[in-house]
């Protein structure tokens, strides 16, 4: 900032996660759950014929899954996502994205195209290091 | 003869704060369905059905004004 004036701001995809992790929709939650302890994520991307249909996150795991004492070996991921997604786009500024977030009560956020192409993800954990890495004016 | 452009005055729709052009995208943005435009502090936000060439299916948050957002709901 110079002047009061914004000479540019960071956006979403300056911060978001470019490897999205995804499982397929017939998958099983102890597959997702592999995945998600593997690669030390919160959530997943489930996907059908390649194209993104839901969230499976660990809010999902403990209120759908753990609470209900369902066989993770024998269910299928897509019966326990969230959905719809809720998506935004690449060029959204870090400081709508995280107005968005606590509006709509999500911590996730995949990135899409104008064409829904899915680019990235954007979390409340990218959201933080985008805080250390940029100065934001919230 | 020099045409004078007319220069759109940027104050927020619901709480008549004056917006600087510059800061479009950070302090304020346009209602996407008026496209009025709104300072970030009175914008609302919905989840809305898209249709992509990609996805045929998607769900965008978009940003909406008091008056529009209070219209679909």
């Amino acid at each position: 900032m110079e002047d009061g004036k914004i000479l540019s701001y960071p956006t979403v995809k300056d911060a978001m996660s470019k490897n999205v992790v995804t499982v397929d929709a017939d998958s099983t939650v102890e597959t997702a759950c592999r995945i998600m302890g593997e690669k030390r994520i919160g959530s997943v991307i489930v996907t059908k014929e390649g194209k993104p249909i839901g969230i499976f996150t660990e809010r999902d795991l403990l209120s759908k899954i753990i609470l209900r004492n369902v066989d993770i070996r024998d269910a299928k991921v897509e019966e326990f996502m969230s959905k719809p997604l809720i998506t935004i786009k690449p060029e959204t500024s870090l400081r709508e994205a995280a107005r968005i977030m606590a509006q709509l009560h999500v911590r996730r956020l995949p990135v899409v195209d104008v064409e829904g192409r899915l680019l990235g993800i954007f979390t409340s954990a990218d959201l933080s290091s985008a805080l250390a890495k940029y100065t934001l004016t919230f | 003869m020099v045409e004078k452009k007319k220069e759109e005055k940027l104050v927020c729709v619901d709480c008549g704060r004056i917006l600087k052009p510059e800061e479009e995208g950070y302090t304020w943005g346009r209602c996407q369905f008026c496209q009025k435009p709104v300072c970030f502090e009175d914008t609302h936000y919905r989840a809305v059905y898209k249709k992509g060439l990609y996805l045929d299916n998607y769900v965008e948050a978009i940003r909406l004004c008091k008056k529009c957002y209070a219209e679909r709901r």
